[in-house]
């Protein structure tokens, strides 16, 4: 008798699980529930096909009835890359979107109209089986018109194939590698804008042969992003003669003895020490080096070393000015505002805006911000403002709605691999094979001189002459 | 052949559980056709819960030896797909991955299993950060790489894979449930030395049901590696893939079979709804649920029920029938 019970109970809660997780998700209004979720063809002119010698006019409906245009989106609000969504990508498309909507919407061109657009953003915790899982969802289930990348290089490679089977449109903020060239030639709806390995480290070692660097040490992540600079930099630094005096791997997840880094490197005596890391783990290891007095003749840190505010993060417990505490230190990326009229221009009204904000910025030391100041990152900002200016122009030029009364995915794609867009990075940005090539860039290494973050690569992009050596870290 | 007979067709019991354990499959199988695209993906996930739990129940309930080996064999068979699913078709991988993950677990099992207690908890925990750390070595030191690129299936695809270890496992589950080596697991979660005594080679009796409980959970990481896309070995031997059906399987209760479904169920429908509406207060609501299952239902959502049961019954004869302690 039990047993019929709990049979019975069983196949109840397997239906009440298939029912409750069915009706908490709809989809839009004319979707078909079972059908394939990729966005099917432009309406065109707004007339199709209905029964034989009938003409409906779906389109025209669909285009009356769009009153916002939602851009979803999985982001790392918590976890180990929140640091990524609080100070990169996260302010740029929150101000673009606010901007557009204060600006009554994004122009779509087949509607002839601005249509307000409307942020859909789960947090995934910065774990990658839910931000697949919550894209799944976005895509086949809620079927928002855009999508925007997730955080961190990982996520990129995880999400891109899912964009590709639903027949999205990504053009990718925050991840970069050249693993991701062969990824995209699988899903060619995704673009890629941030620079990586193939762009960075050639202009490290050309920076690397002009002042004539003999000896390095490197410490790095033990991540895609880590493996893969030091994959390429090593035999690129070999091909010149540079010596490599050693190299240790950090972990992503998890504590390390940054002082034992430290301390292996100075005892290398390597002219250069590439720390090829994120804020988490360079920011300790650069402590332990101001802490131990190491002073190599370079002193490159990764991701993190072109934020604004990590000269107070370094220097502001000492009382020591963070522009001379920095003076010297490399980055990789590269720009400022002498970098061109275009860049000078944006990075003012980003300041302006999130001053005015004032609710959302940190400061030096991490606290959040009351004072108004505001920190840009001189690698990515530029790229990732870039991103809105791409999805925008390619929905200003090429929008137009399916059947289903979505933005057609299909045609930003085309519209993106055959056409420029005027960015912050370049006026005349284009994509090849969906990648940015070197010269779409403004710089791909930087320099902190007096509180400038100045451009260092070996071309006429350079905004300032390179110090070399780096001045030792400066003491009280 | 005798055994089948007894499992499936013994009692009425035993055919009503049958006819209900064919229909919840049946419904499965159909849903997709009845549900939009996205439905398949969450319920090829959910299914793997339910294979994690149920299938750590297999060695961990009975026996009472706590595994927290799950995410090493999950691990294994997610990295397996990312070796060879862009060559070899996805149930091809899904058996080698299952092969290979009831190999390394009856290997494991012969040099722990003689240890009792805490010890065989922390080496198996500590098998999946060995994994993790050595497979993340050789990518680095020999690929210049972290993880690699997995072939993506459609979610229907997925879900099929899945569903069928989930089905296989249940009736692999029913029939151990009536057969001397689940009778000879009983005996060891009860009273090992009693078990030895009565002539149960009590080692290989846990080695065995050890590695039968590792293989599914390799067999579903192969298919739920290719909903990722791209697996590295912080992906793929996620640590909270370790206590998750420990968790699951208290949480439905573990005397019955039934018991580590449900609780996956709920637990991943409660944990994806609080994902997405709270995700912020999302590991808060979610502990404080854990807290109180088990500080007020220690024997899970199941034990409430054979306690509701017991009580309807009570009332009905006037007197106690069935496990009400």
């Amino acid at each position: 008798m039990k047993k019929r019970y709990i049979t019975l109970i069983l196949a109840f809660v397997m239906v009440a699980a298939l029912a409750l997780a069915g009706c908490g998700t709809k989809t839009p209004a004319g979707g078909d529930a079972g059908s394939a979720a990729a966005p099917p063809a432009a309406s065109g002119g707004s007339e199709q096909a209905g029964a034989p010698g009938e003409l409906v006019a779906t389109g025209s409906q669909s285009d009356l009835a769009k009153d916002k245009i939602v851009i979803g989106g999985v982001r790392s609000s918590t976890g180990t890359n929140a640091i990524f969504e609080q100070t990169a990508f996260g302010p740029q498309y929150k101000m673009w979107v606010d901007q557009l909507n204060k600006d009554g919407g994004i122009y779509v061109k087949s509607l002839d109209r601005k249509v307000p657009v409307e942020l859909k953003i789960y947090d995934d915790g910065s774990e990658i089986s839910k931000t697949t899982q919550l894209y799944e969802q976005l895509l086949a289930d809620e079927k928002v018109d855009i999508i925007i990348a997730p955080v961190s290089t990982a996520a990129l490679f995880a999400v891109a194939p899912i964009a590709q089977k639903y027949g999205y449109y990504m053009v990718a903020a925050e991840g970069g590698a050249k693993e991701l060239e062969k990824y995209i030639a699988q899903n060619p709806n995704v673009f890629s804008v941030l620079g990586y390995s193939e762009t960075q480290v050639p202009a490290f070692v050309k920076f690397a042969e002009e002042q004539g660097i003999e000896s390095v040490f490197c410490a790095y992540i033990d991540d895609l992003h880590g493996t893969e600079y030091w994959g390429a930099a090593k035999p690129a630094l070999e091909a010149i003669g540079v010596e490599i005096k050693g190299e240790q791997s950090v972990p992503l997840v998890g504590g390390f003895d940054a002082n034992a880094v430290i301390n292996a490197a100075k005892a290398s005596g390597a002219d250069a020490f590439l720390a090829f890391t994120y804020p988490d783990q360079g920011i300790p290891i650069a402590l332990s080096a101001i802490a131990l007095n190491y002073n190599p003749k370079l002193y490159l840190m990764g991701p993190g070393g072109s934020y604004d505010f990590i000269g107070g993060v370094l220097w502001g417990a000492s009382g020591i000015d963070p522009a001379v505490g920095m003076e010297g230190v490399f980055g990789w990326g590269g720009w400022n505002e002498k970098s061109s009229a275009r860049a000078a221009e944006y990075s003012q009204a980003f300041r302006e805006y999130w001053i005015d904000k004032g609710d959302f910025w940190l400061n030096a030391d991490g606290t959040p911000n009351a004072d108004g100041t505001v920190y840009q990152d001189w690698w990515g900002h530029a790229s990732y403002y870039s991103v809105c200016e791409i999805y925008q122009q390619a929905i200003e030029n090429a929008g137009a709605l399916t059947d289903e009364g979505l933005i057609d995915n299909a045609l930003l794609v085309e519209y993106t691999k055959d056409n420029s867009f005027d960015t912050v990075l370049n006026q005349e940005l284009r994509f090849t094979n969906n990648i940015l090539l070197d010269d779409m860039y403004l710089g791909n290494i930087g320099q902190w001189q007096n509180g400038t973050f100045e451009v260092m690569d070996v071309d006429d992009r350079r905004t300032a002459d390179p110090i070399y050596p780096k001045p030792e870290w400066p003491t009280k | 052949m005798e055994l089948i007979k007894t499992a499936f067709f013994g009692s009425t019991k035993s055919k009503v559980q049958l006819i209900g354990v064919i229909a919840a499959l049946v419904i499965l199988f159909l849903s997709p056709q009845f549900l939009n695209t996205y439905m398949p993906n969450f319920l090829a996930k959910l299914i793997a819960y339910v294979v994690l739990s149920l299938s750590w129940t297999i060695f961990s309930g009975k026996t009472g030896y706590i595994s927290l080996a799950s995410a090493a064999f999950y691990g294994l068979g997610m990295y397996i797909e990312a070796l060879f699913g862009m060559n070899i078709p996805l149930p091809v991988v899904m058996v080698f991955a299952a092969a290979v993950a009831f190999a390394v677990a009856f290997g494991v099992g012969v040099v722990t299993l003689r240890l009792r207690g805490v010890y065989f908890t922390i080496f198996t925990f500590g098998l999946a950060l060995f994994l993790q750390k050595s497979i993340l070595w050789i990518e680095v030191k020999f690929f210049h790489t972290k993880g690699r690129m997995v072939l993506a299936y459609s979610n229907e695809a997925v879900f099929y894979c899945v569903l069928v270890v989930f089905a296989i496992l249940i009736f692999v589950v029913i029939l151990m449930n009536k057969s001397r080596f689940g009778l000879a697991l009983d005996c060891i979660g009860q009273n090992e030395d009693s078990a030895q005594h009565i002539g149960v080679n009590t080692t290989m009796t846990k080695v065995l049901a050890f590695a039968i409980s590792a293989a599914p959970a390799g067999a579903v990481g192969a298919a739920i590696g290719t909903s990722i896309g791209y697996v590295d070995p912080d992906i793929a031997f996620n640590m909270l893939l370790s206590f998750l059906p420990v968790l699951m399987a208290i949480f439905g209760g573990m005397r019955s079979m039934y018991g580590p479904i449900v609780g996956a169920v709920i637990f991943f429908v409660l944990q994806d709804y609080l994902m997405r509406e709270y995700a912020n207060l999302y590991m808060i609501i979610f502990g404080a649920v854990m807290v109180v299952v088990i500080l007020f239902m220690p024997k899970g959502i199941f034990g409430l029920v054979d306690k509701a049961i017991a009580k309807r019954q009570r009332n009905f004869d006037g007197e106690v029938i069935g496990d009400v302690k």
